[in-house]
């Protein structure tokens, strides 16, 4: 009968629900959720009811934006397979290349839980961007900064090219 | 690595934990840890990062612990490296009269022009030196002076190594050398190939491996290696040269291309395109005539100048079979190649102190360098920065 009020209309989309470490439900479209390779990887095993990934290594507010990379990610692949598909030059790539950008330019901690996030979901292009970013701003620092930003122990006394 | 990646748990395998409920106590060690971030980038990711930065930069961060500096010498992350880098951007190495250049022109905005100071071992008494070639591979330069020294050089790390003297002194009258330099990917090493030409007789091969260190002379071949040969080709697993026949006069226009199989250390031939008019000036040794290889969508092909207007870029269909050459483009470009970029560029210099990008795609010519040097330039050849060992 709910149909009838608009035929157009396309069957609901599936839904998971990801958790947040902090307690917070989210509930993404299934194609959205299946760009993270760990939870692609766990689907299969999962019953189709219980649909809920605890991803306690992930706050909220990472999640919020891991969803929002995925689900741009999502609908750009559509449209520039549907510009393809109809032969319209489309510049969609480097639109979504200059969205990645704009996406990753974000303040030192939120980068850091992006790449923990990424890692951790394994989102490979989301990955990639977070690590590039992260040596974009490092190349040019001290060693003395990287220990401290990396928090390593200066345990080195030895030059690596000294000896062949 | 750094005693803080060791604090890694549940990271390594988080498809196991989505599976579970946390208890409450592993949460909040999650959120004990979320704390502080940085802390907890995994083994795998720091090595990523580091694998894309520049060589100038892990050089300095060698010291900054132990385990970074021990990674900076492991050839699985110095091939990470080199994967990056390739990805990454053109550079392209500029030989001048006395200097040589890397030109950075990664991003179309932004171009970077820098002097690279020679090994300082190679140079005369007065500070100059007199480079005949160079070859670049992986980061890797092999350079030849008018001394008959050979030198591999890794400018990026400094590094370099004087090889030894040849094994053989061929008995041949007259004759004069042709070098190529590629990395074989199968024994994992770094070749160079000494040719010795000689008007009427078979050629004279050695090839050098870095591994072992040494000369090996393999059997003669019946080619004469082209004199003006503009840089050497590895596709498909072959070096590739342009040349003659031996049977040929050494001065005649190249014919043939002429291929080593780096896993079989064999050579085998195939025509070049004929020639639609020989250039006049090739006799009296202007640099016009002799082709450049290049590689389009997959396929062997050579830009070759008929005068110093018009150039033509041909392609060869199917690898090694003379009869699939067809013509690609005719190009006018009113002045010297220097060399064809991976994006389908001809670095192309005019009035010896300007010079353009002509684009292949549209036709389209832009002025890159304007008298950044005081030197014409004579050879290019792209480059790639890497930490490759010598």
């Amino acid at each position: 009968m709910k149909d009838s009020f608009n035929p157009s209309i396309e069957p609901p989309k599936k839904t998971v629900t990801l958790v947040s470490s902090d307690g917070y439900d989210f509930e993404v479209e299934e194609e959205v959720a299946l760009e993270s390779q760990v939870i692609k990887d766990g689907f299969e095993d999962k019953a189709v009811d219980d649909r809920e990934y605890l991803l306690f290594n992930v706050h909220s507010d990472t999640l919020e934006l891991i969803i929002k990379y995925c689900e741009k990610h999502v609908s750009s692949r559509k449209s520039i397979s549907a510009a393809a598909a109809s032969s319209s030059s489309s510049n969609g790539e480097e639109a979504l290349k200059e969205w990645d950008e704009h996406f990753i330019s974000v303040d030192t901690n939120t980068l850091y839980d992006i790449l923990m996030a990424a890692d951790y979901l394994n989102i490979k292009s989301l990955l990639d961007l977070a690590i590039q970013k992260v040596a974009d701003t490092i190349h040019g620092r001290s060693p003395e900064q990287i220990r401290k930003k990396f928090n390593i122990e200066n345990d080195s006394i030895i030059d690596p090219w000294a000896s062949e | 690595m750094c005693s803080f990646l060791k604090n890694l748990c549940s990271c390594s395998h988080p498809s196991s934990c989505l599976k579970h409920l946390p208890s409450k106590s592993q949460t909040e060690q999650v959120l004990e840890r979320n704390a502080t971030p940085q802390k907890l980038l995994p083994d795998s990711v720091i090595e990523d990062i580091l694998s894309r930065l520049p060589v100038r930069s892990l050089l300095r961060f060698g010291c900054v612990c132990k385990t970074w500096c021990s990674l900076l010498r492991d050839p699985w992350f110095i091939t990470m490296h080199l994967k990056h880098s390739q990805a990454k951007r053109d550079c392209i190495l500029l030989k001048g009269v006395t200097n040589i250049y890397l030109l950075d022109y990664g991003t179309c905005n932004h171009i970077e022009i820098e002097k690279l100071n020679y090994p300082s071992h190679l140079l005369k008494s007065g500070g100059s030196i007199d480079v005949i070639n160079l070859f670049s591979c992986n980061g890797l330069i092999c350079l030849s002076t008018d001394s008959n020294t050979l030198c591999l050089w890794n400018p990026s790390t400094g590094r370099q190594k004087t090889l030894p003297q040849s094994v053989t002194r061929p008995n041949l009258w007259m004759y004069y050398t042709s070098l190529g330099f590629c990395y074989d990917p199968i024994a994992d090493d770094y070749v160079v190939l000494k040719v010795y030409s000689s008007h009427g007789c078979p050629s004279v091969v050695e090839v050098y491996s870095l591994r072992k260190n040494s000369w090996m002379r393999i059997q003669n071949i019946p080619y004469h290696m082209c004199a003006k040969n503009k840089g050497t080709l590895f596709y498909g697993g072959s070096l590739h040269w342009v040349g003659n026949r031996s049977n040929c006069t050494i001065s005649f226009a190249p014919d043939i291309v002429i291929a080593f199989d780096i896993a079989t250390k064999t050579f085998r031939d195939f025509r070049l395109p004929a020639y639609e008019r020989l250039c006049e000036d090739w006799e009296r040794g202007v640099v016009v005539g002799s082709p450049y290889f290049l590689v389009l969508d997959g396929c062997l092909c050579i830009l070759r100048s008929h005068d110093q207007l018009n150039a033509a870029v041909w392609v060869m269909k199917e690898c090694g079979v003379s009869e699939s050459w067809i013509k690609l483009h005719t190009v006018e470009l009113h002045g010297l190649a220097l060399t064809v970029t991976k994006k389908r560029e001809i670095l192309l210099q005019r009035h010896s102190s300007i010079t353009y990008l002509y684009a292949l795609k549209d036709k389209r010519i832009k002025p890159l360098i304007t008298q950044l040097t005081q030197e014409p330039f004579c050879f290019a050849t792209s480059f790639t920065e890497s930490l490759v060992r010598l």
